[in-house]
């Protein structure tokens, strides 16, 4: 609404276009013939905390593409990964699983990616005949590069386990070896979205952008490198420069004094933004902005020094949290504004085949975002399953615990005593509630609450 | 012998302040403890073969590196079994804190025999241990090239997966 409580033409085409694009949609059911669904970038980074960003009212980092997708969209204010670790919770993305269920464990060692996963990119082909692209970073523990059924364009790289480099990236291009044709990888990633949507600008696509931004080591663009090298950096309670040196906290790849790597990771989030910036522009250029959904989350976020870690596996809120938003015209109908509803990565896939029209299958634990996204009213979700899975030689254990909108109760393996957090009271986790008055008084309900999300029940609304 | 055992406790004290001390203090600490954990090894060594054999010498040159790997070891224990954490005594880490303290050692060696000898001699446990991490640090370089102290990384737990399966 403007100022004076009038809608505007545009407000009004806005409001009839959700009407008519929700009405088709209203809920899970097949692909409907000669109806284009809308066309999706899905732009996935990593290791990018919840609150390193413009719109989350960070005191330095730049992100206005960013910023512009929450104003002309929706955020998810209570977003998160089921599990904090890059190769499980893009698996979840993927999948709308949890990692117990389509066991990719952890980075490394335990449980791989078997072919015989569906992914809802594989779905979106089948059922409402996208054109689909996969472009960045996979990293699945494994051996060689999987068989993604429904990819018509599959870009990554393998090098450092999968984790690629920020310059001159060897890439691998639907199974050939290729050199990038710039040296900064985030751009050659977005010029080979760019290229591919102009492609397929003719028929409903879906990209799957998947950067290896902001993983370490920590490489802005070359022109931006000194973006913030006179930021101030205000550590968290308990950390000093060196934590990411000692106590087994260096296998985190903080290779520098807390402060320094902060400022490194903030410029190559506003490196990664400008890019994004490129894309939306591209969108814009081809007459495809407002016939595309663009969505943004991350993997999981990262410590930069709270509870004394500097890397991501602990179930702690800046480990578990997600930027998340989405822009979407005709579906969104109040732009700017944020969802309080709990959204998971879980949800990303169910979410998407929703979109599309397409039946989300029984077997994702996921559910469609888009009742929260079409109203702050609708019903979200009230308790899920976060974990962990140990992975050699990092500190975090094996972990199962259940967050609810309240509390964040977590049982380790080994010897490791139990967790209870009011995250509402207590958003830094400084206070553990075991052994407390309220704790005893809450505990047995969570308890019981994470016996039933491990038998797979749902607390979906 | 007294002065390397006071290094040792030095060292000691310096990693209980730097866990405990608030951060500006620890930031200060861990100088401290870093220059013992790196320089404590060959000052011990030295101050004890003043006085004492080279065996003995060398008991006190490692003090302060077998602390820092029992620690360590104990800390991973929590989380891995014991293997694991055997394993772990062979990590990246684990083998570059070795070598600050192995390769001046065997070099100081090689310099007392040659001021009590007349005569430079490379034979028996320093010339071993200058052949081991010559190895290390050129396969190092060669594994590392380009790629920095990622692909080291990649390449030990690689052997991790070997040895300890994959799921």
């Amino acid at each position: 609404m403007n100022k004076d409580d009038r809608f505007t033409r545009r407000e009004v085409l806005g409001l009839l276009g959700a009407g008519a694009v929700g009405g088709s949609l209203g809920g899970p059911h097949r692909a409907r013939a000669g109806k284009r669904p809308p066309n999706v970038v899905f732009i996935l980074s990593d290791n990018h905390r919840w609150d390193a960003w413009g719109g989350a009212g960070h005191p330095f980092v730049q992100t206005p593409h960013l910023d512009r997708l929450a104003r002309e969209g929706l955020v998810f204010a209570n977003a998160f990964c089921t599990t904090p670790l890059c190769s499980p919770a893009r698996a979840s993305f993927l999948t709308g699983r949890y990692a117990w269920q389509h066991e990719v464990w952890n980075n490394a060692e335990r449980g791989i990616w078997r072919d015989a996963n569906v992914t809802f990119l594989e779905l979106l082909k089948s059922q409402a005949d996208y054109a689909t692209a996969f472009i960045g970073k996979w990293h699945m523990p494994g051996s060689g590069l999987p068989r993604l059924r429904g990819v018509d364009h599959f870009v990554t790289f393998v090098i450092q386990d999968g984790q690629g480099r920020y310059f001159d990236c060897p890439l691998i291009v639907d199974g050939r070896a290729t050199a990038s044709a710039v040296a900064y990888l985030p751009e050659e990633l977005t010029n080979r979205s760019i290229a591919f949507i102009r492609e397929h600008r003719d028929e409903p696509f879906f990209v799957y952008l998947s950067h290896k931004a902001v993983h370490p080591p920590w490489s802005p663009a070359p022109d931006q490198r000194d973006l913030y090298a006179d930021a101030e950096i205000v550590l968290p309670a308990g950390a000093n420069s060196w934590t990411g040196f000692t106590n087994g906290e260096i296998w985190g790849g903080f290779d520098r004094p807390i402060e320094n790597a902060i400022r490194s990771y903030m410029a190559t989030v506003t490196s990664m933004d400008r890019e994004i910036g490129r894309l939306l522009a591209a969108l814009d250029d081809l007459s495809l902005l407002d016939r595309t959904v663009v969505v943004y989350t991350s993997d999981n976020g990262l410590l930069f020094g709270e509870h004394k870690h500097v890397e991501l596996r602990w179930p702690f809120e800046e480990a578990i949290r997600l930027p998340f938003m989405l822009r979407a015209p005709g579906l969104v109908v109040k732009p700017g504004r944020r969802a309080e509803q709990m959204a998971l990565n879980i949800d990303v896939g169910p979410t998407m085949l929703d979109i599309a029209g397409v039946e989300i299958p029984s077997s994702m634990q996921g559910m469609s975002l888009l009742p929260a996204i079409r109203s702050g009213a609708a019903p979200g979700r009230s308790a899920w399953l976060v974990e962990n899975h140990k992975e050699f030689p990092y500190n975090a254990p094996s972990y199962r615990g259940v967050r609810t909108e309240h509390y964040l109760y977590v049982e380790y393996e080994g010897r490791f005593e139990p967790t209870l957090h009011d995250v509402v009271r207590d958003p830094k986790q400084m206070r553990n509630l075991i052994g407390t008055a309220e704790g005893k008084r809450v505990r047995p309900k969570l308890e019981r609450l994470l016996t039933r999300l491990k038998q797979g029940h749902r607390f979906d609304g | 012998m007294i002065a390397a055992l006071a290094i040792f406790a030095l060292t000691i004290a310096l990693w209980v302040a730097y866990n405990a001390a608030p951060p500006r203090v620890a930031e200060v600490v861990i100088f401290g403890y870093a220059a013992g954990l790196l320089l404590g090894p060959i000052v011990s060594y030295c101050l004890a073969r003043r006085v004492a054999s080279a065996r003995r010498a060398l008991a006190f040159g490692l003090a302060i590196p077998a602390f820092w790997l029992v620690k360590e070891m104990a800390r991973v224990s929590a989380v891995f079994s014991v293997p694991e954490t055997l394993f772990y005594s062979l990590s990246p880490v684990s083998l570059g804190i070795l070598s600050a303290a192995l390769v001046p050692i065997a070099v100081a060696e090689i310099l007392f025999r040659r001021r009590s000898e007349g005569r430079w001699r490379l034979g028996g446990a320093p010339g071993v241990v200058l052949g081991v991490f010559t190895v290390l640090a050129v396969g190092s370089a060669v594994v590392g090239y380009g790629s920095g102290g990622n692909e080291i990384f990649f390449r030990y737990i690689a052997l991790y997966r070997i040895l300890f399966g994959a799921a």
